[in-house]
């Protein structure tokens, strides 16, 4: 217990963790929002009639897909973003967002095509404007469909931020490696960066755990 | 029955796995400290050097045993990590037999987690140089830092230094941060600390830069009449963030100032960047599990 103290209490070490903790989330956060947005254009463009946009829309998930997002971030930060003046918390939140997008767009694409496309047709057949079929019809399925494999977006994309320490910033993990230098006791300090990561992870499962559940209560009620 | 025959299936592809496992983990340590079991060469962790990999460099030892000048029966098998925790969770999980470090990481290692003991590869007595690196175009900057650092030399200030934030720093404890003295009009010096070397370089509980490097820092700093900017980043990126100008200075930790001439020189610097003169040097030391 002493050690354990030691390790993430004492001198403000519990402090620093939870700025450590903060940025995380900030980043994840941030990035969450720009590469949802992001993503849904990307997959409009890429199930849109211009052979154009549908072709760069293909491009861009493919590249940025098959690229490992430190590789990103890195080519962003130290070498086209380099001399922009951008800090490395926006770089940072540029690149992930990138990476989110490409994901998110793929998602959507899929959770669109797994709809049933005949109900579509009924309700332009009954009179529905094609936004209305959209917001309708199409996307409550879509969102029912996209849930579980975005919540899982959402926990890699905290996972991926642990990278942000290459680009001088200070995150839980950068927080939980300079623990782990300076107590010279790596196995118990990623013992427990592992569990903030966890819990972080479950709070995201919870909230969607969360949000079915009023959602069936709503139905049954 | 079928209950059973599973159960049997499991049972024999557990004891094969074991018996596999036995086998290829051979059955205990051999007598010559620097082989493992069945004669190979003992496995080592270093951190990563930049222009050389891990056969080339236990080739170079290898060599070097050949001319007499390193101990012949020193063969290793080498393994490079990104960083001191890394390389010491390695050690942990017996991935390697003995990490390479400094002696003034390995006290202050040592005194903080009773697991590991030093070797006695201390007696080859083989010694790096701690220097900065600059980007190669910057010369006017690497002159003052070499101006700065000899004369700190000359003057004493780093032996105090040295003294101070190395030798006196009691087990257990940690040096304190230094204040980085500011002062308007100066120009700004942007250097990356990685807090991955304790106690040359580490980040304290309140997430201060603080150690040796900190300190030789400030010191070049006023010396050069300029302020220092800490940036902290993951060793891995320091050659990145001093080519992409993120950074004006990095510290590096190894210029080969070993007599035995095991290492070609410059071997670890990384292209487009120059080195400083060294500022301390420290001995190169193997730590093993205690057993």
């Amino acid at each position: 217990m002493e050690k354990l103290y030691q390790i993430f209490i004492a001198n403000d070490a519990w402090i620093t963790i939870c700025k450590g903790i903060g940025v995380t989330v900030e980043i994840s956060l941030v990035s969450l929002l720009a590469g949802t947005l992001l993503g849904a254009l990307i997959c409009f463009f890429r199930m849109g009639k211009s052979r154009l946009l549908r072709l760069l829309a293909t491009g861009y998930i493919a590249l940025v897909r098959g690229c490992p997002v430190l590789m990103l971030l890195m080519l962003l930060f130290y070498g086209v973003l380099a001399q922009s003046g951008l800090s490395s918390v926006v770089v940072a939140i540029m690149a992930f967002s990138f990476h989110t997008a490409a994901h998110v767009a793929e998602l959507l694409r899929s959770a669109i095509q797994a709809t049933d496309y005949g109900q579509v047709e009924a309700a332009r057949t009954l009179g529905f404007s094609r936004v209305q079929t959209f917001r309708l019809v199409t996307l409550p399925q879509m969102v029912q469909i996209a849930r579980p494999v975005y919540q899982s977006t959402i926990v890699n994309l905290i996972q991926w931020t642990s990278v942000v320490g290459y680009v001088t910033i200070t995150d839980l993990t950068r927080v939980i490696y300079n623990t782990a230098s300076r107590t010279m006791q790596p196995m118990i300090t990623m013992l427990g960066g592992m569990a903030i990561y966890i819990v972080m992870s479950y709070c995201v499962y919870g909230v969607f755990a969360w949000l079915e559940w009023r959602e069936r209560r709503e139905v049954e009620e | 029955m079928n209950m059973k025959l599973n159960m049997k299936k499991i049972v024999s592809l557990l004891l094969g796995c074991a018996l596999a496992g036995t086998m290829l983990a051979g059955c205990g340590p051999t007598d010559d400290p620097h082989k493992s079991s069945g004669g190979k060469p003992l496995k080592l962790g270093m951190l990563t050097n930049m222009n050389i990999s891990e056969q080339q460099q236990a080739e170079l030892m290898k060599e070097a045993g050949k001319r007499g000048s390193f101990p012949v029966n020193m063969v290793y098998d080498i393994t490079y990590y990104d960083n001191l925790n890394s390389m010491q969770m390695g050690l942990e999980s017996k991935s390697i037999d003995e990490m390479s470090t400094y002696q003034c990481v390995s006290d202050y290692l040592l005194a903080r987690n009773d697991k590991f003991a030093q070797t006695d590869f201390k007696q080859v007595k083989l010694e790096d140089g701690f220097c900065c690196a600059v980007r190669e175009e910057d010369k006017e900057l690497l002159e003052e830092m070499n101006k700065a650092i000899s004369a700190m030399k000359d003057d004493g200030t780093l032996d105090k230094l040295v003294q101070e934030y190395i030798k006196d720093v009691k087990a257990g404890e940690e040096p304190h941060a230094v204040e980085l003295e500011k002062a308007e009009g100066r120009r700004i010096l942007k250097v990356a600390v990685t807090g991955d070397l304790p106690p040359i370089d580490l980040v304290l509980a309140d997430g201060k830069p603080a150690g040796f490097n900190t300190a030789v820092l400030s010191e070049v700093g006023k010396r050069l009449q300029r302020n220092i900017e800490i940036v902290q980043v993951d060793s891995g990126a320091r050659a990145a963030a001093l080519s992409g100008k993120t950074v004006d200075v990095i510290f590096w930790a190894v210029i080969p100032e070993d007599k035995f001439n095991v290492r070609p020189k410059d071997f670890d610097l990384p292209k487009g960047a120059a080195t400083t003169v060294p500022y301390y040097k420290d001995e190169i030391v193997h730590l093993a599990v205690k057993k």
